[in-house]
């Protein structure tokens, strides 16, 4: 896959929950090899978005597609398969709490890998390493602070050495600090492993710092989509109020 | 629940997930499903003991007393096989598993659903009725039964040491009366209610367990659902099995 080229794409996507259009005619190529920051308010369709990309929603018009497959016309053992190319960061970790840290992270390789026990911890290991935890597998979830639990969540999500990392909100409930460590490891590991990064957010500090390229949902409509330095300097109304905090502007307190 | 087209929905939501949930039982992660039968039955097995152990006692004061104003305490053995075993016992231990198995699968799968872990699952490509729902099914199937046997023993024994102990009727005429009157059928009879029990419970709670959304509230409604429906449906069932097997239906 070259530089640029989409792996991912959506094409004239819309979804609907009962009478409420949440994505409206979405159409965005995302391309491989970089970070796609898509930032809007709360309820904007965003965690919808991320949805529709691994098959956990189907969209009600228009086509997501996966390498060039349409991932709502998959029956599920494609589904399946198609997922193991995605590896998500949650935005609590979504981790089990009845196992370890190491157990969350070797999950994925348990149940797709046939390996031995010493590659396996191996693996565990390196990917905790990448996300600066080596030495934490025998701890519980519980015993983890906020920003552990992400780093956990995302040692989990590369463990598979997937083409594609899903991040729904990294630095929700972390302090600054935490929140810029977050930014800088998602820096650091898409440089180092090339992989396809799709961050949904609504933190614009979190999103100067990571995005290669940003788009902008609102009201379920895609405002601009382009190169991050395009898209931060924009006038677009909707841009400006939301990267400049303003209470005053298209988006409505509700 | 608003209407009829409402409740037969629900109805085909159930029958749905109980499909998919049957569908993945070939598949199921054995070690997941033994893990559960472990939690639910070393769990639950001293409530059932001691609600069986109550229940047994209480039956056999009754009976007692209402036999003896005929002057037929020594019934009191057949009284106990006739209303506990065939009925009581079983009833009563299936609402126990109902209340402590089915609401403590509900909340844990209602609590995976709210904080993403189902939906982790998902991505992770691992199906989370292979992994998650057929195991608890399985061993909910597996573990009411013994549950239930465990229940009907505790109310004998507690029934046999009342009438003995305290309410004074001969040891050899209780046993003898009792074990007379309880045959293979109401033994066969009790697995199959228990049977059906813990397939009611088990699909009840991984279903309202599944269909929580967001928030802590649903959790405690999943719960809550589970341990109604269970208790409705599980008497609805020991109505009919009991009618199959006692009433002449079918």
């Amino acid at each position: 896959m070259t530089l640029d080229a989409p792996l991912v794409e959506l094409v004239g996507v819309t979804k609907r929950f009962g009478d409420q259009r949440v994505l409206d005619d979405v159409s965005m190529a995302l391309p491989a090899g970089l970070t796609t920051v898509v930032v809007g308010p709360s309820g904007t369709g965003k965690s919808t978005l991320i949805k529709l990309l691994v098959g956990l929603l189907k969209p009600d018009a228009g086509r997501v597609l996966v390498g060039g497959e349409d991932v709502g016309a998959m029956d599920r053992a494609a589904l399946m398969k198609m997922r193991r190319r995605f590896g998500m960061l949650f935005q609590d970790g979504a981790l089990f709490h009845g196992m370890s840290v190491g157990e969350n992270v070797a999950f994925p390789l348990h149940h797709h890998l046939k390996l031995s026990r010493d590659e396996e911890k191996s693996r565990v290991e390196t990917a905790l390493a990448q996300v600066g935890l080596p030495g934490l597998a025998d701890r519980r979830p519980d015993q983890l602070s906020g920003g552990q639990r992400k780093r956990v969540g995302l040692a989990r999500a590369l463990v598979m050495q997937p083409q594609i990392v899903l991040f729904d909100e990294p630095t929700s409930g972390l302090d600054p600090v935490t929140s810029a460590a977050i930014d800088d490891l998602i820096v650091t590991t898409r440089k180092q492993l090339g992989l396809t990064f799709i961050v949904i957010t609504h933190d614009v500090q979190s999103c100067a710092a990571i995005a290669d390229r940003v788009g902008m949902l609102f009201e379920g409509k895609l405002q601009l989509f382009g190169p991050a330095q395009d898209v931060l300097r924009s006038d677009h109304p909707v841009v400006r109020q939301f990267f400049d905090r303003a209470s005053n502007g298209p988006i409505r307190v509700v | 629940m608003n209407s009829a087209s409402d409740l037969l929905a629900a109805l085909g939501r159930y029958t749905r997930f109980c499909l998919s949930a049957t569908r993945a039982v070939p598949f199921l992660n054995v070690r997941e499903m033994l893990h559960q039968a472990y939690v639910m039955g070393v769990g639950s097995l001293v409530v059932l003991l001691a609600v069986g152990a109550f229940s047994g006692a209480m039956l056999t004061v009754q009976g007692f007393a209402s036999l003896r104003a005929f002057g037929t305490s020594e019934l009191l053995g057949m009284f106990i096989a006739l209303g506990g075993v065939r009925e009581v016992f079983p009833l009563i231990g299936a609402g126990c598993v109902g209340a402590k198995v089915g609401s403590a699968v509900a909340s844990e799968v209602a609590t995976l659903k709210i904080g993403q872990q189902i939906d982790a699952l998902e991505v992770m490509a691992v199906d989370p009725m292979r992994f998650l729902v057929a195991p608890r099914l399985v061993a909910c199937i597996v573990v009411t039964p013994l549950l239930v046997g465990a229940c009907l023993l505790a109310g004998l024994v507690s029934s046999y040491l009342i009438a003995t102990l305290q309410l004074g009727v001969d040891q050899g005429v209780f046993v003898s009366r009792l074990l007379e009157n309880i045959s293979l059928r109401d033994l066969v009879s009790a697995l199959v209610k228990a049977l059906g029990f813990g397939m009611l419970t088990g699909t009840l709670a991984c279903w309202h367990g599944y269909a929580a959304d967001a928030g802590a509230a649903s959790v405690g409604q999943a719960s809550n659902r589970t341990v109604v429906q269970a208790m409705v449906t599980g008497g609805v069932l020991n109505l009919f099995v009991s009618n199959v097997f006692y009433g002449g239906l079918l």
